[in-house]
């Protein structure tokens, strides 16, 4: 164990040394993205329920897509990616956004109603970030300790954490306790953060569970203390999204580093469609879609807060939606 | 209701005085009859109407208990190509069209499961010039782990992929190598196998050498592929092991009854522990991983089967070892087979004589047993868990359908600590939802039990001081004209919506409360004793200036008196926090108790549901009290008592049973209450009564994860039963109360 001891000791170094102005940088989105044009004969209404992550995202793509088709209603709502699943079964929504993948029960349960599997369509991009208070003076975190601070099975083989002072700080700080934020269970973060952060342990029944990715944010706003995990997109001046890492050096949740999955809790986020094998999908789910993966949709991702996909990507979604 | 209704018949009226009409008489009575008749049908229909919900609610949470349907839908021999079929490989596909085995030389032979004919064979080219000699199917995905007679690996899947036509599915299926990989130098023959992929698709596979030697290794298409050899020799022969899914762990089962175990990443070169599982007349004659490759079941000669997995004991126990967690009911003979389940925490387990069962490790139920004919070599539970598969030496295969919606409950999992995978001790523990199928849904009600009753407490701790004295003032020593208006301002608020309270609380109230702790606290006890002496200096002052003030309007002056307490307050409390907590209340209570200082903790609950329930205790208790028969006063007053003893030592016994009601009507409404604590704790389901920290309630949790919970689904029916269990525990109180309330009725009615 000395030499993780070690490598943490290198990782934080590098921390302090590493200049955290890059993070300031630009989102760029990939010039091949294509422009996205409207075509005939687009009316109707959907209904969007899922993710909370993704509610503000889509809806700034309803607005967006309502530009080009004034007579296409779409109702979103997002309190949680667990929320996605039943309502696609049921048949009250169309559009299921998901900040995780679905559980393979969920499937079933999918596949029981309709006989093929729903459809999965990547959508943007999130550096799932761990917020501090803005005025908390901690560099960095591993994910040792993220696991530390946040599980009470500690499955990364930490010890437990219950005050800034365990994670080094000094002065006042060493003896203030740590205050947890994080999400309710419906939600897709709360499960993708339990499963890589914690490495699929179990949260401290300390962490209080917000309903919205908002609520987090502001509780960490609010809180000196405070320790909290959600969504880049809801990023605000009063926090700090800590640089993470597995093992050496700081990794900022930055486009860069989010596309190349070295940040260690990136994600995609999804949108689960009921796509007919045989008929295809509903001309209207099909545009919409369309429209997310377009240059348009793209910008209004960056103006979210959360990170475009590339052409590449667009693509290989294209053609899960075409094919 | 066939017998007329006996109504105890109007007293006849005194002669004397003056007589009733025959025909009125009649009237009363006939009046008297019918609604004697309909306030009885209304009782029934109550009663029907509530037994009608308790009946829903339960027919919804009844099938929680009920065990797996499991029946056997073919029994014959299967289809085999060639004599050298791998004995212990059998799969079906997820789609439950096909089983397939694998034959040594290169063969997969697909059967269809609705026929039970041959479908097709699909070749396994590398088996072809390397026969297969040991082989392992993974649970989920049809991985499949061959070790071949002369010392190669073959990684290999076969893919199935449902093609949809206007008709409707059929699925196709390939087999599809990734890779071939020598483990042994010697060309040694591969006499066992075991592997698991990762969730990024990497394979790590573990095989035994028929020299002896065990070789792990790893794969992933455009990475390094790593294979050790382990240096350890093993004086007993290896009787079975198992790898997990990231290549960290290894367990080895000797002949001895030892478990080894590894940490690969840590050294190859000696196993972390070795743990004395059985011994040499138990042997363990089957090792599996529960899904999530952590938590290990053992089955052993003698028909038990245990779960083993690491438990942190010591504080630097930082890998953690391995220890017996629990056991199953044991099978009759020696264990053949474990299968995992690819979805959840249950698995199946054969024996010997050919008995099969259906466990589950958290609620540690025996959903099923079934029994064929002979002894049984090979298992396979299909990936959705609609039906298993079990073969026999003699190549009869039995396929069973599965119908087991809920196996994670029992009793004890609801209601008794349970030793939940990772945790280091049994726990209580509500945490119903994961992201990924191996998490294991913690379904205890408990801490939601003690949530509800802490907040019913923290909520009557401060409703009932202030309802019960503020009625006993009112209705007995209140100006009338003061009275007309106090009373009903008090029932408004009953009125007022609970989820405005709840927001007031959570977002205005609990940060106030997080900044002034210390001068509330010091509201609380500076009021009360200014008051006191307020009232004794109004006693010794000259009654020239007691009588400007009318009776009854002495709150006139104490209310001045309350503004200086609050102005006071706010001056001492954070001297005084200063003075005996170091400046910083929020923190002496966490270097003190351990306990954090949550921002939405149970004070602020106890207001905000003090609000809520304080209308109701103090009308009803107002109710009471004004009815005691002023007879009753009149006698005390006239025989010399004060207002004050009349009050206490007449009035306030002859309503008690009144005021109880109203306790318990309270006492009721805080248990139910849902939207308050909704929004304002942090809806923790901890299990502690420090009233610094929050809670989450029975009602919270339902309004909480009802809209995620799939209808029909396990969370679902446990919702429903958190509902009963609601139900319950406000019908035992207020059943109670009742019994109380007679009986202290009994008591007083002689006064």
């Amino acid at each position: 164990m000395k030499t993780k001891r070690q490598l943490l000791l290198i990782a934080t170094a590098f921390a302090v040394c590493l200049p955290l102005a890059a993070q300031e940088d630009a989102v760029k989105l990939d010039p091949a993205l294509h422009e996205y044009k409207a075509v005939s004969g687009i009316s109707g209404n959907l209904n969007s329920i899922g993710s909370d992550t993704l509610n503000n995202l889509m809806t700034f793509w309803v607005e967006g897509f309502a530009k080009y088709y004034p007579n296409v209603k779409i109702q979103v709502e997002g309190k949680g990616s667990s929320t996605a699943p039943p309502a696609l079964i049921a048949g009250t929504a169309q559009l299921g956004p998901m900040s995780r993948r679905m559980k393979a029960e969920e499937i079933d349960a999918f596949e029981r109603k309709y006989g093929y599997k729903p459809r999965l369509i990547a959508v943007a991009l999130d550096g799932l970030a761990v917020y501090v208070h803005k005025d908390n003076p901690v560099k960095s975190l591993s994910m040792q300790q993220v696991d530390s601070i946040f599980s009470s099975t500690k499955k990364r083989g930490g010890k437990d954490m219950s005050r800034w002072g365990d994670l080094g700080l000094t002065g006042e700080w060493a003896n203030k306790p740590l205050s947890l934020y994080g999400r309710n269970s419906a939600s897709g973060t709360y499960g993708f953060f339990k499963e890589l952060a914690l490495d699929k342990g179990d949260y401290k029944s300390s962490v209080k569970e917000q309903p919205g990715s908002a609520s987090v944010v502001q509780g960490v706003e609010g809180d000196l203390g405070a320790v909290g995990y959600s969504g880049i997109g809801y990023k605000t001046s009063g926090v700090r999204a800590l640089p993470v890492s597995f093992r050496a050096g700081a990794i900022a949740p930055t486009q860069k580093n989010t596309e190349n999955f070295s940040y260690p809790i990136a994600r995609y986020l999804y949108i689960y469609l009921n796509k007919d094998p045989v008929k295809g999908a509903d001309p209207l789910v099909k545009e919409f879609i369309k429209f997310v993966l377009s240059k348009q949709g793209q910008e209004i991702t960056i103006k979210d807060g959360y990170y475009p996909l590339n052409e590449k990507k667009v693509v290989e979604n294209m053609a899960l939606l075409e094919e | 209701m066939s017998e007329p209704v006996t109504v105890d018949p109007p007293r006849p009226p005194r002669a004397s005085s003056f007589k009733v009409p025959a025909a009125v008489a009649r009237r009363v009575r006939i009046a008297d009859r019918v609604a004697s008749v309909v306030i009885r049908l209304g009782g029934v229909f109550v009663i029907i109407v509530v037994a009608a919900i308790f009946v829903f609610v339960g027919r919804e949470a009844l099938p929680l208990f009920r065990s797996a349907q499991v029946e056997l839908l073919t029994n014959a021999p299967l289809p085999a190509v060639g004599s050298e079929m791998m004995p212990r490989l059998v799969g079906i596909d997820e789609y439950e069209t096909y089983a397939y085995r694998l034959n040594s030389t290169g063969t997969v032979q697909l059967t269809r499961l609705d026929t039970w004919q041959p479908w097709t064979n699909l070749p396994a080219l590398s088996l072809q010039k390397h026969p297969a000699s040991s082989a392992y199917r993974s649970p989920s995905k049809d991985h499949l782990y061959i070790g071949t007679a002369d010392g190669y690996v073959l990684l290999a899947q076969i893919k199935f992929s449902p093609q949809y036509t206007a008709n409707g599915r059929t699925v196709e299926a390939r087999f599809s190598e990734d890779t071939l990989l020598k483990v042994s130098d010697s060309g040694s023959r591969v006499t066992h196998i075991f592997g698991r992929h990762d969730t990024g698709g990497k394979a790590h596979f573990a095989a035994l050498c028929a020299d002896g030697k065990l070789v792990v290794g790893s794969y992933l298409e455009g990475e390094d592929t790593k294979i050790n050899t382990l240096p350890a020799k093993f004086t007993v022969p290896v009787t079975a092991f198992a790898i997990d899914g990231e290549g960290r762990k290894l367990l080895v089962v000797t002949d001895d009854g030892k478990l080894h175990h590894w940490f690969l990443e840590d050294t190859l070169e000696k196993p972390f522990a070795v743990y004395d599982a059985g011994s040499p007349t138990r042997k363990i004659t089957a090792l599996e991983w529960i899904i999530g490759n952590n938590a290990a079941l053992l089955g052993f000669s003698d028909g038990t089967i245990e779960e083993w997995f690491g438990v942190r004991e010591k504080e630097d126990d930082v890998l953690r070892p391995y220890k017996k967690i629990r056991s199953f009911e044991p099978l009759p003979k020696s264990v053949t087979a474990i299968v995992p389940s690819g979805r959840d925490k249950g698995f199946l387990a054969a024996s010997e004589d050919g008995t099969v069962k259906l466990y589950f490790t958290t609620s540690e139920r025996t959903l099923a047993t079934v029994k064929a004919a002979e002894r049984i070599e090979a298992l396979c539970y299909a990936p959705k868990l609609t039906s298993f598969l079990a073969v026999t030496p003699s190549q009869r295969a039995g396929l069973w359908t599965v119908d087991n919606p809920h196996p994670e409950i029992s009793f004890k999992a609801l209601f008794g600590k349970v030793w939940y995978e990772g945790y280091d001790a049994p726990e209580y523990n509500w945490q119903s939802t994961g992201g990924s199928d191996d998490f294991e849904s913690k379904f205890s009600l408990v801490p939601l039990t003690i949530g509800t009753l802490k907040g019913a407490f923290y909520g009557l701790l401060f409703a009932i001081p202030v309802a019960v004295l503020a009625a006993i003032y009112t209705s007995q020593f209140m100006s009338y004209r003061l009275r007309a208006l106090v009373k009903p301002s008090v029932e408004i608020m009953a009125a007022l919506p609970s989820v405005v309270i709840g927001f007031l609380a959570g977002l205005w109230l609990a940060p106030l409360m997080e900044r002034h702790v210390i001068s509330i606290g010091c509201m609380i006890l500076i009021a009360p004793v200014l008051i006191l002496l307020a009232v004794s200096a109004w006693h010794h002052m000259p009654t020239r200036w007691r009588t400007r003030i009318p009776h009854g309007m002495e709150l006139t002056v104490i209310l001045p008196l309350l503004v200086v307490a609050f102005l006071v307050a706010i001056q001492l409390g954070p001297w005084l926090e200063g003075i005996l907590f170091g400046g910083d209340f929020r923190q002496w209570v966490f270097n003190v108790t351990g306990q954090q200082f949550e921002q939405r903790n149970s004070i602020v609950i106890g207001f905000a549901m003090g609000f809520a329930v304080i209308p109701i205790i103090y009308t009803i208790s107002e109710d009471a009290l004004m009815n005691v028969p002023t007879h009753f006063i009149s006698g005390s007053l006239a025989l010399g008592a004060s207002r004050w003893q009349t009050a206490t030592r007449i009035i306030l016994p002859t309503a008690s049973p009144g005021i109880f009601s109203a306790v318990m009507v309270g006492f009721g409404r805080a248990v139910g209450e849902t939207m308050i604590v909704l929004m304002a704790t942090g809806n923790t389901p901890i299990l502690s009564f420090s009233p610094f920290n929050g809670m989450r309630t029975l009602s919270a949790n339902i309004a909480v994860e009802i809209p995620e919970a799939p209808v029909s689904g396990t969370l679902y029916r446990v919702l429903f039963l958190a509902a009963i269990l609601l139900f319950v525990l406000t019908f035992a109180v207020n059943t109670v109360a009742e019994l109380i309330r007679q009986r202290l009725r009994e008591k007083y009615k002689a006064v």
